[in-house]
């Protein structure tokens, strides 16, 4: 080799080196951070992946990897992505799975992170019960919030000889007696009572009506379901089934099953989630159909869901975690993804410009977050998922006449003991 | 016997054969029905909007023509993503079965060695152990591998519960094949080798294709493993691509079914076009094993 190939050679190889050095260090110097949620699986597609990158061009040295699981799948793979060291750095939750993922040391403290002077939004502006502290701390925030209502066919109600959706228990049984009486397949209520995993009914129906009668399943963190205001909402449910008014297959009944029975015309009422109104709306623009409070028994009060953000314990990239949450928390953003979902915003800064020009459904919704109590038990609810197939179970065999409502509570609390013992 | 009487008995029997046949021709439609109906009730909400689906009486016949399922799903790149994967899933892991499957299979065939019983048998015993109970284990093997998250990760899975159905099943086909081929293809000049792809795959076609057909069945219908196995949207399969369908706050019905249809159709093709080479491949793998 002569000495011009060799000074070539050196400066081949010498190039080639500062060239990967300089790929390596824009490698390394862009931090990736995962987001595990099913939000992007929900009536959104590309709100999410749009809303990464619009962070990413704000923050340069960060790239947020979107990892979107089935709904049914997320708090399994939480659990066994983390076991096995492949976790998320931000993961998507649900207030019913905190004590779980707690127990397991999956959560990571949240209190350092509000205290920042840097975050773009002040804690007390939060929508409350997910920030709520559980041990002395606060484990995850709010990225929306969807409160329970009623929705309500209107074209039934008047139909059954009604002019305004019932406010009352006494009033949901009378119309609702009254909607199953007009025949024709239809239904007062629909309680979706299914045993399929993850077998929520009770808390989709059972819950909010409870709430509204002042009554609770949790003492603290310990089970409470043996008491007399549960068994007054469980009497209530049942009066109903006898009367005729719920309708057909309560034990088959899935959620989704009442959502779709509901939007066909089917039912007079469905208590679920405000945001069901974009699929309510969506899929018949000409159901005659409002949102309203969950009927009381005497109190105004709405079960708070929605969906929250928390931090992986195991996470090398808290940091740039943080600050990715902190973006979905901003005041601008918040609204926008909480119009995206038809939700109220997590941070309440956001209600305005969510507010602006909203329709009827949702001015209903602010109204009950402005007037009503909020209540969230299951968070603190220890075995919170695995409660609910239980409760499926006692009500299922209560609406089947195999046991009266007192047995189904005392049945509840026992097995539910015997559960997190 | 008079002759009145014989015509009488045949008129009589003739009677009784058509009614026989019409009898089998009833059964078997009410079987089918029975067993179309899923099908018929998944490409019928596939072309109606869900407010129909839930309508009461139902009705199998959308009120108008509805492909709003079926627009969504080709303008979402995701779910064209989905398919592509499942594609190149089923045809790679269909390949790599038939070629190492054939090979292992001719070996447990054509010869003799210490420990080949042994060894089939524990190719057979694979396939009863619950692919289930295997997940943790896969899962883990999987990550240390660093192939989570990997299509290939898929492939490798995949193959561990395709390869021993392809040995035993070629294996049996290729019992079947009288060693006098063998023999003459040799005398012929062949090396074992040639004897295998020049003489015996030829005959084993219909094997083959029945093996292959299994394969490929296998890693399009796979759910479980393609779930536990990936994480991002980039490397999600069809199965995996319906169940994200099922969401928080509903179904997406429409979608979902149209989704269904498209994902079925493939494997109803294949099984159309194949269908012959199937059952006699299966019936003849049967046959020895």
């Amino acid at each position: 080799m002569s000495e011009e190939d060799n000074v070539k050679l050196t400066c081949t190889l010498k190039a080639a080196v500062a060239a990967a050095t300089l790929l390596a260090g824009t490698a390394s110097a862009q931090t990736e951070i995962e987001w595990l949620q099913w939000f992007a699986a929900e009536n959104t597609t590309g709100f999410y992946e749009a809303l990464a990158e619009e962070f990413e061009a704000t923050h340069p040295d960060i790239k947020v990897k979107l990892v979107t699981q089935p709904f049914g799948k997320v708090r399994e793979s939480i659990v066994t992505d983390s076991a096995i060291g492949v976790g998320s750095d931000v993961l998507g939750l649900n207030m019913p799975w905190t004590a779980e993922f707690m127990k397991i040391g999956l959560l990571e403290p949240l209190d350092d992170y509000l205290a920042r002077d840097t975050n773009s939004f002040a804690t007390e502006d939060l929508v409350q019960a997910p920030i709520g502290k559980i041990e002395g701390h606060t484990w995850m925030v709010p990225l929306n919030a969807f409160p329970f209502v009623m929705h309500v066919n209107m074209q039934l109600v008047e139909q059954a000889g009604f002019d305004a959706p019932p406010s009352t228990w006494d009033e949901l049984r009378e119309q609702a007696i009254a909607i199953a009486a007009l025949g024709e397949g239809t239904s007062g209520i629909g309680l979706p009572f299914s045993s399929q995993p993850p077998a929520n009914g009770p808390i989709l129906t059972f819950l909010p009506l409870l709430y509204t009668n002042g009554g609770r399943i949790m003492d603290g963190t310990t089970p409470n379901f043996d008491n007399p205001k549960v068994v007054e909402t469980l009497h209530f449910l049942n009066d109903l089934n006898k009367a005729g008014a719920i309708a057909p297959g309560i034990s088959s009944r899935t959620g989704g099953v009442d959502l779709e029975e509901f939007i066909a015309g089917r039912t007079g009422f469905l208590i679920s989630p405000g945001v069901h109104a974009q699929a309510i709306e969506g899929r018949n623009a000409d159901l005659d159909y409002v949102a309203a409070a969950v009927p009381n028994n005497g109190i105004e009060a709405y079960r708070v869901h929605g969906w929250e953000l928390g931090l992986s314990s195991a996470s090398r990239n808290k940091d740039e975690a943080w600050e990715f949450i902190n973006f979905l928390l901003s005041k601008d953003v918040n609204a926008r993804v909480a119009a995206a979902s038809n939700a109220l915003p997590g941070n309440l800064e956001a209600l305005e410009i969510v507010g602006e020009g909203a329709g009827d459904v949702m001015q209903a919704q602010i109204g009950i977050l402005a007037e009503h109590e909020p209540v969230e038990e299951l968070r603190q609810a220890p075995n919170a998922v695995g409660s609910w197939s239980l409760m499926t179970e006692e009500m299922q065999s209560m609406l089947n006449g195999d046991q009266t409502p007192e047995e189904t509570a005392a049945n509840v609390q026992a097995r539910w003991l015997d559960l997190i013992k | 016997m008079t002759n009145a009487q014989n015509t009488h008995t045949t008129v009589n029997e003739e009677r009784q054969r058509l009614f026989r046949r019409v009898m089998v021709y009833v059964a078997l439609t009410v079987v089918t029905l029975i067993m179309a109906f899923p099908i018929i009730w998944m490409v019928s909400v596939s072309l109606k909007p869900t407010v129909e689906t839930f309508s009461l009486p139902p009705r199998l016949l959308p009120n108008s023509l509805y492909l709003d399922g079926y627009t969504r799903i080709f303008e979402n790149p995701q779910f064209r993503r989905f398919l592509l994967n499942s594609y190149l899933l089923g045809i790679v892991v269909t390949i790599l079965s038939l070629a190492i499957g054939t090979l292992a299979a001719f070996g447990f065939s054509r010869y003799r060695f210490f420990g080949d019983k042994a060894a089939k048998l524990f190719v057979i015993t694979t396939q009863m152990v619950p692919s289930i109970t295997l997940l943790i284990p896969f899962f883990g093997v999987i990550v240390w591998l660093r192939l989570y998250d990997t299509i290939w990760g898929l492939v490798l899975t995949y193959l561990t519960f395709a390869l021993p159905y392809a040995v035993i099943m070629m294996n049996g086909y290729l019992d079947t094949i009288p060693r006098d081929f063998d023999e003459a293809a040799t005398i012929d000049g062949c090396s074992p080798l040639g004897v295998l792809f020049r003489v015996l795959l030829p005959v084993a076609a219909p094997g083959l294709i029945s093996t292959a057909v299994y394969t490929f069945l296998l890693s399009w219908n796979e759910f479980l493993f393609a779930l536990a196995l990936t994480r991002s949207v980039e490397m999600r399969t069809v199965p995996v691509g319906i169940s994200m369908m099922v969401g928080e706050f509903g179904l997406k019905w429409d979608e979902m079914m149209a989704f269904s249809v498209i994902g079925s159709l493939p494997v109803l093709v294949l099984f159309m076009l194949v269908q012959r080479f199937v059952v006699s491949g299966l019936s003849a793998g049967g046959i020895k094993g």
